[in-house]
């Protein structure tokens, strides 16, 4: 029986740095990918949309939507970089269901803990630039000085738990196909029915990533 | 998830200080209410 490899990626070393080479080439893979469609979509807009401007369209409303419905107008402003979240995370998950050697890049701990770190600074500079910092972190000081530490580790912990949610998730599912291709006697019909679920996790688990930083950008813009 | 990054912190200044378990006790304390404080405030949004 073939050996399974779960969770050992190959490396490389650069000065002095390691690397997740198959998490960081199938990253390059997504974002290629993404820039590809962008620059196709934008040549192909015309005042009457074609199907693909149509279903693109949907797509950008709906977030537009999502983001308007939670913090009114301005919200607007922070659909570039929800959006680009959304993006990136729904590609990298569909990328494990391609018939390709690729591993998900969010099937990587050090991939999901770089989003959601970097969601929460993001999260951190919005409210400084939308309130001005003195009144942003006052929040951390309310309702009384006492709570400031409780409320700093309530802060600590988000990435964290979005980090290790859209992991488990993913390197679970991967790893469930893993298994199930390399035991069954038939391993081509086996993992039809994980596969569609699979495109069902990533687009739920993009969608929460996603709707979590928008509730997060939306708590540090407001008073409590 | 906040007792578990309230642990992490403590575990890491007893390390650093040679001082275990003071800082561990206390910071796991602090995140155990921490995670207290966040269940309150959002069944407070709630109800």
């Amino acid at each position: 029986m073939e050996s399974v490899h779960i969770g050992v990626h190959p490396l490389w070393h650069l000065y002095g740095w390691t690397f997740h080479s198959d998490t960081l080439i199938s990253a390059w893979i997504v974002t290629a990918v993404l820039i590809a469609f962008a620059v196709f979509v934008r040549t192909i807009l015309k005042i009457r949309p074609g199907l693909l401007q149509s279903i693109v369209e949907i797509g950008v409303e709906g977030l537009n939507g999502t983001l308007v419905e939670r913090m009114g107008d301005k919200g607007r402003k922070y659909f570039p970089f929800v959006a680009t979240l959304f993006l990136f995370i729904i590609t990298s998950n569909w990328l494990g269901v391609l018939p390709l050697e690729l591993k998900p890049p969010t099937a990587d701990l050090n991939t999901t803990a770089g989003l959601a770190v970097l969601t929460i600074i993001m999260v951190q500079v919005f409210g400084m630039i939308d309130k001005g910092p003195i009144r942003y972190f006052k929040r951390f000081f309310e309702p009384n000085p006492v709570f400031f530490p409780l409320n700093v580790i309530e802060e600590l912990a988000k990435p964290l738990s979005l980090s290790v949610r859209l992991f488990g998730n993913i390197f679970g599912k991967e790893t469930v196909i893993m298994i199930l291709s390399g035991l069954v006697a038939l391993p081509l019909f086996y993992p039809i029915p994980i596969l569609a679920l699979s495109l069902l996790i990533g687009a739920i688990q993009a969608y929460i990533f996603m709707l979590l930083t928008v509730f997060y950008i939306s708590m540090a813009l407001e008073g409590h | 998830m906040p007792a578990v990054i309230g642990l992490f912190i403590g575990t890491m200044i007893d390390r650093a200080f040679r001082v275990f378990p003071f800082f561990t006790v206390v910071f796991l304390f602090l995140g155990i209410l921490s995670g207290l404080w966040s269940l309150y405030k959002s069944v407070k949004t709630l109800i």
